[in-house]
């Protein structure tokens, strides 16, 4: 059984990869939030502002995108 | 390619009396953009004589297009008679208002008809007629909404009135008549009920039981709709024979207005007028040569050197494959003059980063296909389109070498996605070091041009020997090269020196974002991995479905379909918005600040784009 194997370390590891990732798509989302808002009035004030708000919202999204990064390193260092 | 087009200013002074000629010429050749004249030592060219009837005209014939609603739309083209233009514009606009009058009339009585039956209703409620209301010489009367206790307070007062009420939601309605000697008293009392009034006026002076005059309203109402449904038929039709010709006359007076009164952006003196323009140096010659030919040879032109500080207009250089790629260039803002015009490059990396992403063969075809049609029924955003299926076959060359369709594994591709996940992330980091530091060394060059060597050394140049004392310090630390750390340390040094010397001390906490910026392209792998799983438990669930009996062999289709739409149209979304945000945000702030303003050649019409 895989599970029997695993030690108390590797276990922790795993645990810091999902808060990696976790708290990385808060912190994503809150910044999304208040720029989302942001956009939809520029919106509604003027549609051609559609494709520029939609480049803005993906802005934050780096974060979780290193939040992911950090969660496959400490993934690897498991195995 | 790599830089806007070259410009030349030229000076123009002409003839007067050649000035119509002149201009009609210039508006037809659309490469001059006209700088404007300011007022100084001479003044401003007066516009042409027929400036005030085409702007007249232009202001009716707008007048009428709004009336009628017509839509812009493609039309076919027309020539226009000049001549006879009043004649044409004032018999359409005379039937196009003969019939607003009629459709306004009609309008009026059915709103004032309905109102009246709003007060019959009213008054039916409270069991009295339009005719207890005429003016009485004893009498005085109220009709409305007062709060409930009411006649409490009335009763205080006086007993003699004559009351009808009847409950409405919180308040009642009440119908009052009462001796005009108390009319003030009366007042205050209703006034201390919150007494609101109905507006009776309309119904005043109307004799008959309410079923006969609600019958004569309604009759009035229906025979109103019936005159405007025919007012709105008549409209219609005008706009129907009228409307493209309209637009065309339009389009036409717009030409003739703009042309019209460009002399008011050039200078004058009694007999000649001059102009300054900036026009392509390769077209400079051709249009010396056109304009002379209309002037009669009354014309002179001299070429003005460029200044530094000078506002140069841009016009974008690109193949016409290419051209497509401006758009993103253009969203982003416009290079300046002197700067690198980045379309070229974004037309390479674009498609690959995208290709990355959504690297499946299915999706590519199906994209391809949807992006076909979409170019064929949408033509405004042509370029746009354009950019998304040269990203779907590069989605699908990818799809190709990772051997995926519809996120099943059919082949074994060079690159096994949900197994290679380190590897990808290494791809995307390189690729991500590649385009970064070539943004550094192209912002290396323009800043040698423009300020010097030392400049370009402390401002971009110093980003690398950062980044590659950094390579060296990781590499030694770890014993992959036999060096000592302390040669990864001096070049690493050397790097935030040079930074700090061009920067100064705050470029310190800037150190990071090199790596950041890098590290950034990772999403390269994280958008295209979000994709390729949502694919397979797309196809995990259809499968689960399947082999769960006949029955539930349609839900699976509906299923498969739906999963793979929605993974489509986020795999769409997603790897061109990061795709592009790679560009703006980690690509371009090495070298680029736009903000060039456009070559607007006059004669030539703005351009509509979709976004």
């Amino acid at each position: 059984m895989a599970v029997e194997t695993l030690t108390t370390g590797a276990g922790l590891l795993g645990i810091g990869a999902g808060l990696a990732i976790g708290l990385a798509a808060i912190g994503t989302g809150l910044a999304q939030q208040q720029i989302i808002a942001a956009v939809l009035g520029a919106i509604s004030e003027d549609p051609k502002m559609f494709g520029k708000g939609l480049f803005f919202i993906v802005l934050p999204e780096t974060l979780v995108i290193f939040g992911l990064v950090i969660a496959l390193m400490l993934m690897g260092n498991i195995g | 390619m790599l830089r806007p087009s070259r410009m030349s200013r030229l000076f123009v002074l002409g003839a007067k009396s050649r000035l119509d000629h002149i201009t009609k010429r210039l508006q037809e050749l659309k490469i001059a953009h006209i700088i404007e004249h300011r007022k100084g030592e001479y003044g401003l060219c007066d516009p042409l004589k027929t400036s005030d009837r085409y702007s007249s005209l232009l202001v009716k014939t707008r007048s009428i297009i709004s009336y009628l609603k017509v839509l812009p739309g493609k039309i076919h083209k027309r020539d226009i008679d000049d001549e006879i233009l009043e004649d044409t514009l004032d018999k359409i606009q005379k039937q196009v208002l003969d019939a607003l009058a009629v459709l306004k009339k009609n309008s009026d009585q059915e709103q004032q008809a309905k109102l009246i039956l709003n007060i019959l209703d009213v008054m039916e409620d409270l069991k009295v007629t339009p005719g207890d209301f005429r003016k009485l010489e004893r009498i005085t009367s109220w009709i409305g909404e007062v709060d409930s206790g009411f006649e409490h307070h009335l009763r205080k007062i006086t007993t003699d009135y004559l009351i009808r009420t009847a409950p409405s939601k919180q308040r009642i309605r009440i119908a009052l008549f009462a001796d005009r000697d108390r009319k003030d008293e009366i007042e205050h009392v209703l006034l201390r009920c919150n007494f609101s009034a109905f507006d009776v006026e309309a119904a005043r002076g109307m004799e008959g039981s309410i079923r006969l005059l609600r019958k004569q309203e309604e009759a009035k109402i229906s025979v109103a709709q019936t005159q405007m449904v025919k007012s709105d038929r008549v409209l219609e039709q005008l706009r129907t024979r009228h409307g493209s010709l309209l637009v065309a006359i339009e389009e036409y007076l717009e030409k003739k207005s703009a042309q019209a009164q460009i002399p008011l952006s050039f200078g004058a003196t009694e007999e000649t007028f001059f102009l300054e323009c900036y026009v392509p140096t390769d077209r400079v010659k051709r249009l010396k040569w056109e304009l002379d030919l209309v002037a009669e040879g009354k014309i002179h032109f001299k070429e003005k050197k460029l200044t530094k500080d000078e506002e140069v207009p841009v016009e974008l250089n690109n193949p016409k494959g290419l051209k497509s790629f401006e758009f993103f260039t253009r969203l982003y803002s416009l290079p300046k003059y002197d700067e690198f015009d980045p379309t070229l490059l974004m037309a390479f990396t674009f498609p690959l980063f995208f290709g990355f992403m959504l690297g499946d063969v299915a999706y590519g075809l199906i994209t391809f296909i949807i992006f076909f049609m979409l170019r064929q029924k949408f033509p405004a955003g042509r370029q746009f389109f354009n950019i998304l299926i040269t990203s779907s076959v590069a989605s699908m060359i990818f799809g190709a070498l990772y051997g995926e369709v519809l996120g099943y594994e059919l082949w074994h591709g060079l690159i096994v996605r949900t197994h290679d996940v380190m590897i990808l992330m290494e791809i995307a980091l390189v690729a991500g070091a590649i385009q970064v530091n070539l943004g550094l060394l192209i912002g290396c060059y323009l800043v040698w041009k423009e300020h010097g060597f030392a400049h370009a050394l402390y401002e971009k140049l110093s980003w690398i020997f950062i980044e590659v004392g950094a390579v060296l310090l990781y590499l030694s630390y770890n014993n992959y090269i036999p060096l000592l750390p302390v040669a990864g340390w001096i070049v690493f040094g050397i790097g935030v020196l040079l930074l700090i010397k061009g920067e100064g001390f705050t470029a310190i906490i800037e150190i990071p974002s090199v790596f950041v910026h890098i590290v950034s392209y990772a999403r390269l792998m994280a958008v295209g991995l979000a994709s390729v799983y949502i694919a397979v438990m797309v196809n995990l669930f259809t499968s689960f479905l399947w082999h769960k009996g006949v029955l539930f062999i349609p839900i699976a289709i509906i299923a498969l379909l739906i999963g793979h739409l929605f993974n489509i149209a986020l795999g769409v979304l997603s790897p061109s918005l990061h795709a592009i945000r790679l560009h703006y945000v980690e690509f371009f702030t090495k070298f680029y600040s736009g903000g060039g303003i456009e070559f607007a050649p006059f004669g030539k019409e703005k351009e509509k784009s979709i976004i």
